[in-house]
């Protein structure tokens, strides 16, 4: 009890004629609390009683002996601060500068991964929601692990009220939504009647209880609304639904939500940006099978109870699913729990969190290095303030009001620099938003917790930057001040040099680092993904009329786009390379064996026209068969890959895994890269649409010219073939770039990274040599009137910061080696790291640096030694 | 009532210092206004209204004896001065003479 810190804190601050009643009186209701409460509970309150007299009413009942000088003291400090501040303009415009650059580069990154923070904590109690996710036994399952069987849910909250609380399923389909001539293309989620009460999203009209449990209603947010209506009080009317089965349908909106937070792992689950609300209905309407059977796959969302533990939840849902469901389904998997709060941050391998550890890291060395700047000058200019330190201590200032002052000072500078950069963020924030793709708020949006980090942060910095000059200084011997000497300036230079050292030795590495990050994201943005990706344009927007009569309208469609001259050729496919290629995997194998003991191959769909749009390679055998020749059904057509792996020519049969008839390979196509560079290219097989009764892009390979001009003529055209359909395309560079997208963000970040970084190190260098100029002017001077010449005195101030690089730069290069093949290693392909990559950076640096430290020493170099010597 | 006046919490703290006579001090009249009152209080709260009553001169203090209890630490106690007492019953007259203002309805 003696020895707690927080009586220790009470007898620093306390007034000592009143700490004894009051440490008393603490001690006393402690021991109260113990009776009524218990130990911890006891020891908190005496924490949160102590820390109450940490105010006013106290702290002004303690006698300042030197009260009424105190104020005067701190003018003048502030004064001479300024005095000095002004007398050196160029080393305070330095120090300025990075903490600025420094601080402002923090705030940047800070907020975007504040926001990033944010993200889910808009669902109602985050805390106790998960999604189910699907762990298959063998590698690799046939569907993506967020499908769960649809009866796992709700059979737990029948079975386990106690352990589940609610359930969410639902699956999402791209719809065309019209009013009129109105047509837009949203993301919808078909699900329960659970979504408004499991979530806590807001309803603004509407009854929740009853909005989602009948057919052909819609929920719609505020957006789609004033989108459709131009208000947000739209219950009781109608849109119109263009389903893929029953065709056009009137759906009644039952209710309208507010507007979603723009990140969450539901309506934006996957980047879907969900917007209208379906019932679970409405799955006959799209062909999703039942809600209430084994087989269906769903997304599912559960709600714990409160206390329950995560793990005994999960091991509960395998229990059911073993006890419950037919041998088929459960048999290769199990069943895990994601808590949802965490659930952005993690998934995709960790994209996220892996993107705000790198950017943290970068941060941080960015304000240790402006801290860096920072402490060194002041050690270097220190000289200039060695008198007053002198003069202070002898007129009986003490080696604590040195410190304060000097540590006042560095504060007092970090909040200017703070003040300016919340300054220079509000100016930039749009830019820097839009360059790194990411959405970033006015500081006015930001909350207060933000604000306290802020002030904390710059506390933080303003002391780290003040604590080892203002030791320093202030524990100089007053007589060796007063002369304006050090004596020991042996320890001081190394620490120094020290840190100039670690200067360059983090610039060298961020340099490498972004080099080496850029030209591996230029690699595989440029690399040979194995298809032509240019001139590509995708349209997503098509009617779904997956019979065979939708399939004989597409075919007449293609027939009069192919009209255009713009249009070279026209693909009817599921999907496109890297972007929602494949709808599920199965396995293949040679007919008459066991598929089981087959491949797990990606299954896609596409017509005969696709080799030519995406401008594939075929090894042998046709794309299915001959444009223009009739359709043959049963045909597939097998990338290399899955070639090789299952030895199979082309004429041979195959059974595939789901479907009861053989098919015969008509092609073999060389591999292509259909998912990221993250990843080893996977067999794949296609489908002909017609056999696979499925189909979601139109792709069209344009002929060279105007880009613009081609898409407002496709355009056009889509608007004579599909009036009720909006036109939706995207190309398949930019859907490249958002396969790639954190790589890219972290591209552009260590690029303004290392043009910030190397900013703060050479004006810091640049600071350095001048002052060191400055002290040797004597020294340069004497070597001048003993014959030395101009090179030689440049050879001898380089010469200190050379040997310092190569040191940085020999410490750096093992590191930095380690660290890029690590990250390399994240990617399936990847560039080799070549010599150059370390050789040009480290030259760009050392070079730089050596014409600076020349050019400022330069002046000095030439200048008359008699004016240097005859100064004292 | 022109020069000084007491506040709501004030005048509780000095109502109670004078009813626990040689017993007032900071804890004890804490816990009486936890109890009597069923009211949180916090002790800071507490200190410095007495301090502050004392600078008002409605209080005088001294410390107490030692004991065994509490680590050893001694107890200021407080007792009321003529004119904190004076102080008290200005206002509990005041408080009677407004309240008569007020038509007496009949409860319950």
């Amino acid at each position: 009890m003696e020895q707690s810190w927080i009586i220790r804190f009470l007898r620093w601050f306390c007034p000592p004629h009143l700490l004894e009643e009051i440490e008393g009186d603490l001690l006393q209701k402690f021991e109260r609390d113990i009776k009524l409460f218990g130990e911890r509970k006891a020891k908190r309150r005496l924490l949160c009683n102590t820390l109450r007299f940490f105010r006013p009413g106290i702290l002004l009942r303690n006698k300042f002996s030197i009260e009424h000088n105190r104020a005067t003291m701190y003018k003048s400090y502030f004064k001479i601060m300024m005095r000095n501040m002004l007398r050196q303009k160029f080393y305070s415009a330095i120090t300025m500068l990075g903490l600025t650059v420094g601080i402002t580069f923090a705030l940047l990154i800070g907020i975007f991964i504040w926001g990033e923070l944010q993200v889910n904590t808009d669902l109602k109690e985050i805390d106790r929601l998960y999604l189910m996710e699907t762990n298959y036994k063998t590698d690799e399952g046939n569907q993506p692990p967020f499908f769960v069987p649809a009866l796992l849910g709700q059979a737990a909250i029948e079975q386990y009220p106690t352990l589940f609380e609610k359930y969410y399923r639902f699956r999402d389909r791209g719809i065309t939504v019209s009013k009129d001539d109105h047509h837009v293309r949203l993301q919808s989620m078909i699900g329960d009647s659970t979504f408004f009460d499991m979530f806590g999203f807001r309803v603004l009209h509407g009854d929740p209880q009853n909005a989602l449990n009948k057919p052909n209603t819609i929920v719609i947010t505020e957006k789609i609304a004033r989108q459709f209506f131009d208000r947000s009080d739209v219950t009781g009317e109608s849109l119109t639904v263009n389903t893929e089965v029953n065709g056009l349908k009137e759906h009644v909106i039952t209710a309208v939500i507010a507007d979603v937070q723009e990140k969450n792992s539901v309506t934006d689950f996957m980047n879907s940006d969900a917007q209208v609300f379906l019932p679970q209905e409405s799955r006959v309407d799209f062909n999703l099978g039942f809600q209430d059977e084994w087989n269906t796959s769903i997304i599912t969302y559960l709600k714990l109870t409160e206390g329950t533990f995560p793990g005994e939840a999960a091991a509960t849902l395998n229990k059911i699913l073993q006890k419950d469901a037919p041998q088929d389904i459960s048999s290769d998997k199990t069943i895990v729990l994601n808590p949802l709060s965490n659930y952005y941050l993690l998934t995709n391998h960790g994209a996220v969190q892996k993107l705000i550890i790198s950017l943290s890291v970068i941060v941080a060395f960015i304000l240790l290095l402006a801290i860096t700047n920072f402490v060194n000058i002041s050690i270097a200019s220190s000289f200039s303030r060695l008198k007053e330190v002198g003069v202070r201590k002898v007129i009986g200032g003490v080696k604590r009001q040195v410190l304060i002052q000097f540590l006042s000072e560095s504060l007092l500078l970090a909040i200017v620099s703070g003040t300016l950069s919340l300054l220079l963020y509000e100016i930039l924030h749009h830019y820097f938003a839009e360059v790194l793709g990411v959405s970033l708020p006015s500081l006015l949006e930001m909350d207060l917790l933000f604000w306290w980090y802020f002030l904390m942060g710059i506390v933080v910095i303003g002391l780290l930057a003040g604590l080892y000059p203002s030791f320093y200084l202030s524990s100089t011997g007053t007589i060796e001040s007063l002369k304006g000497k050090f004596n020991s300036v042996r320890g001081t230079l190394r620490f120094s040099r020290g840190l100039v050292g670690f200067q360059f030795l983090v610039a060298v590495f961020i340099l490498v680092t972004s080099v080496v990050m850029s030209r591996q994201i230029s690699y595989f943005m440029e690399a040979d993904l194995g298809y032509d990706k240019s001139q590509v344009l995708i349209v997503s927007s098509l009617p779904r009329i997956w019979t065979e009569e939708g399939m004989n309208k597409m075919e007449i469609a293609k027939r009069e786009f192919l009209t255009s001259p713009r249009i070279n050729s026209v693909s009817l496919s599921w999907g496109s390379p890297n972007f929602n290629f494949e709808p599920y995997k199965a396995n293949i194998n040679h007919a008459g064996q066991p598929v089981e003991k087959g491949i797990l191959t990606s299954m896609s769909s596409a017509d005969e026209a696709y080799v030519d749009v995406y401008g594939l390679k075929l090894l042998d055998g046709k794309f299915f068969f001959d444009e223009g020749e009739p359709f043959q059904a049963n045909r597939l057509v097998l990338n290399e890959s899955a070639q090789k792996v299952l030895g199979i020519h082309v004429g041979d049969k195959l059974d595939i895994q789901f479907s009861d008839q053989p098919f015969t390979v008509a092609g073999i196509v060389k591999d292509f890269h259909f998912e990221s560079m993250h990843e080893k290219i996977k067999p794949v097989a296609f489908l002909h649409n017609r056999d696979f009764q499925a189909y979601r892009y139109f792709s069209f390979k344009l002929n060279p010219g105007s880009l613009e001009q081609s898409v407002q003529e496709v355009e056009q055209l889509w608007k004579d073939i599909f009036p009720n359909d909006p036109f939706v395309y995207a190309f398949t560079d930019d859907r490249l770039a958002i396969t790639y997208q954190t790589e890219l963000q972290l591209r552009k970040a260590t690029t303004v990274a290392s043009v910030l970084i190397l900013i703060i190190v050479l004006t810091g260098v640049l600071g350095l040599v001048s002052l060191s100029v400055a002290k040797r002017n004597k020294e340069i001077g004497i070597r001048k009137v003993l014959g030395a010449t101009v090179s030689n005195i440049l050879l001898l101030i380089s010469r200190e910061y050379a040997f310092l690089m190569i040191i940085a730069f020999a410490l750096s290069i093992p590191v930095n080696y380690f660290f890029i093949s690590q990250w390399l290693s994240g990617f399936a392909y990847h560039m080799e790291v070549s010599g150059w990559m370390f050789i040009v950076p480290i030259l760009a640096l050392f070079c730089i640096t050596i014409i600076m430290v020349c050019a400022q020493s330069f002046k000095t170099a030439i200048s008359d030694p008699v004016k240097s010597l005859k100064h004292e | 009532m022109a020069k000084e006046y007491l506040g709501e919490f004030e005048e509780l703290v000095l109502t109670l210092v004078a009813a626990l006579r040689e017993d007032a001090y900071g804890a004890a009249i804490a816990e009486e206004i936890e109890t009597r009152m069923k009211r949180e209080v916090n002790l800071s709260a507490v200190h410095v209204t007495l301090y502050r009553l004392e600078d008002k001169g409605f209080l005088k203090s001294s410390m107490g004896g030692g004991t065994n209890e509490r680590g050893g630490r001694r107890k200021r106690i407080y007792i009321i001065t003529n004119a904190g007492l004076a102080m008290l019953k200005v206002m509990k007259e005041a408080r009677v003479n407004l309240w008569k203002l007020v038509p007496q309805l009949k409860m319950g």
